[in-house]
């Protein structure tokens, strides 16, 4: 693999990271898993 | 084409990644379904509780007999069957109206599931796949798959119960699971390292039996299970208690999910270069250090941040550790029995940071004391790390391999 596309790969990888990154924090703080999920431990 | 010839190690550790991802995954999201189902179904919150202990032990229990059948048999077979099994599993969850039918579905058949399709059996393969000297890393690299579905499999879950309801839900993640079985295909072959040396499986078994590094790793990685299940379970209620919000409590789950996936890979690359014993001691140390800062410090959402971080990149990093660790002294022949029993330690210890974080806020209405065991155990793992002899057995005279 050529440097030129190493430094490719890896940085897509970093986008697809990020992304991933984004949409989980999301996810673990949208407002159906605070009411359902977080809320739970209240009891 | 020759049948094995596409199987390389690429494709082993990328499909072996993808059935952590799924089987670990799937199993992060249960605890969604307890509400849902047991408002439904007017179950109370201990007949969920007792199914997903029951899982935890049918894991660890099942999971050196799922090793010894792999190692001997080939892990393919083990991995596809299991994939059935957690598929079954999770299409009768979804139709379990009493607690013993759940117990079966969730407990049972799921347990089993996991025992032939996470830890012991895929590492097992890809450990055989690579050099000594690639292997840490390639165990880092699987670990990090799993961790990618711990993290990412809970917030799917929520948008499935959220877009289609609990049951429904439940079957596309049992659908999703049948994956499993065509992903097993990349792992068959035959177990390259049985022709390398005539030792018997009952032989290897004696010689980690005599090892004292063998216990000590069991003993230290029970120490592990022990705190990620307690972390796990109680820390959102105790952020809660604390006077925390739910969303600060489920940034804390998601920063811990993060770094796991950093902190796998990275423990596995770091054991190809540095010596794995002292690496999992260290792991230990900063676990007893950052907790106990944690709960003797004034609490603040940055401060949780930090320690769900730390927490989080030591979370599955002891995995490719322990297994490289295992692989290097015992060698890669019996490797998923041997990482299965030790494996097993780590169950055990699950099920008592489960149980006992519990039973103390029941008994004490805090969780001071589970906190302060929690970080005595932590230097006791660090401890019991050092002693071990990492030298590999195959390379020792015969009087000196009862070390």
């Amino acid at each position: 693999m050529t440097q030129s596309r190493r430094i490719l790969v890896w940085a897509m990888l970093a986008v697809l990271a990020a992304l991933v990154a984004y949409f989980g924090f999301r996810g673990y703080v949208s407002a159906d898993m605070l009411f359902n999920f977080g809320n739970s431990f209240y009891c | 084409m020759n049948s094995t010839h596409w199987r390389t190690p690429g494709v082993v550790l990328a499909c072996g990644s993808m059935i952590l991802m799924l089987s670990l995954g799937i199993r992060q999201s249960f605890g969604l379904f307890l509400q849902p189902m047991s408002g439904e179904l007017g179950w109370g919150r201990e007949t969920f509780a007792f199914a997903l202990a029951l899982q935890n032990l049918v894991w660890g229990v099942a999971q050196p007999f799922a090793g010894m059948i792999a190692d001997k048999f080939g892990a393919a077979r083990v991995i596809a069957a299991a994939g059935l099994l957690y598929l079954l599993g999770l299409a009768l969850m979804a139709y379990s109206e009493t607690g013993l039918a759940f117990d079966i579905s969730a407990g049972i058949l799921v347990g089993l599931g996991l025992s032939g399709s996470a830890f012991g059996v895929v590492m097992g393969v890809v450990g055989r796949a690579f050099p000594s000297e690639k292997r840490s890393m390639a165990l880092g690299a699987v670990g990090a798959g799993g961790s990618f579905g711990q993290f990412i499999m809970l917030p799917y879950g929520q948008l499935l119960i959220s877009q289609f309801g609990w049951l429904n839900a439940l079957l596309v993640l049992a659908a999703s699971s049948f994956l499993i079985v065509p992903l097993a295909s990349a792992l068959a072959g035959s177990n390259a390292a049985a022709t390398s040396s005539n030792q018997s499986m009952g032989e290897a078994l004696q010689e980690a039996a005599a090892h004292r590094g063998f216990w000590y790793l069991t003993a230290s990685f029970l120490v592990c299970g022990f705190q990620t299940l307690f972390i796990m379970v109680h820390l959102p209620a105790y952020l809660i208690d604390q006077g925390m919000t739910p969303l600060e409590g489920m940034t804390a789950l998601a920063v811990i999910g993060f770094f796991n996936i950093v902190g796998s890979y990275l423990c596995g690359v770091l054991g190809g270069h540095l010596s794995k014993k002292y690496l999992l001691s260290w792991i230990y140390a900063v676990r007893g250090v950052a907790i106990l800062a944690f709960v003797t410090l004034p609490l603040t959402p940055w401060s949780t941040w930090i320690f769900a971080a730390v927490i989080g990149f030591t979370w599955l990093g002891t995995v490719p550790l322990t297994n490289g660790l295992v692989a290097q002294i015992f060698g890669v022949k019996y490797l998923s029995t041997l990482f299965s029993i030790v494996f097993l330690g780590h169950q055990i210890g699950s099920f008592l940071g489960g149980w006992y974080g519990g039973y103390m806020f029941d008994l004490t209405g805090s969780y001071l004391t589970v906190w302060m065991v929690a970080v005595g155990l932590s230097v006791l793992a660090a401890v019991m790390c050092l002693p071990i002899d990492e030298r590999e057995l195959a390379t020792l005279p015969l009087k000196r391999r009862a070390v």
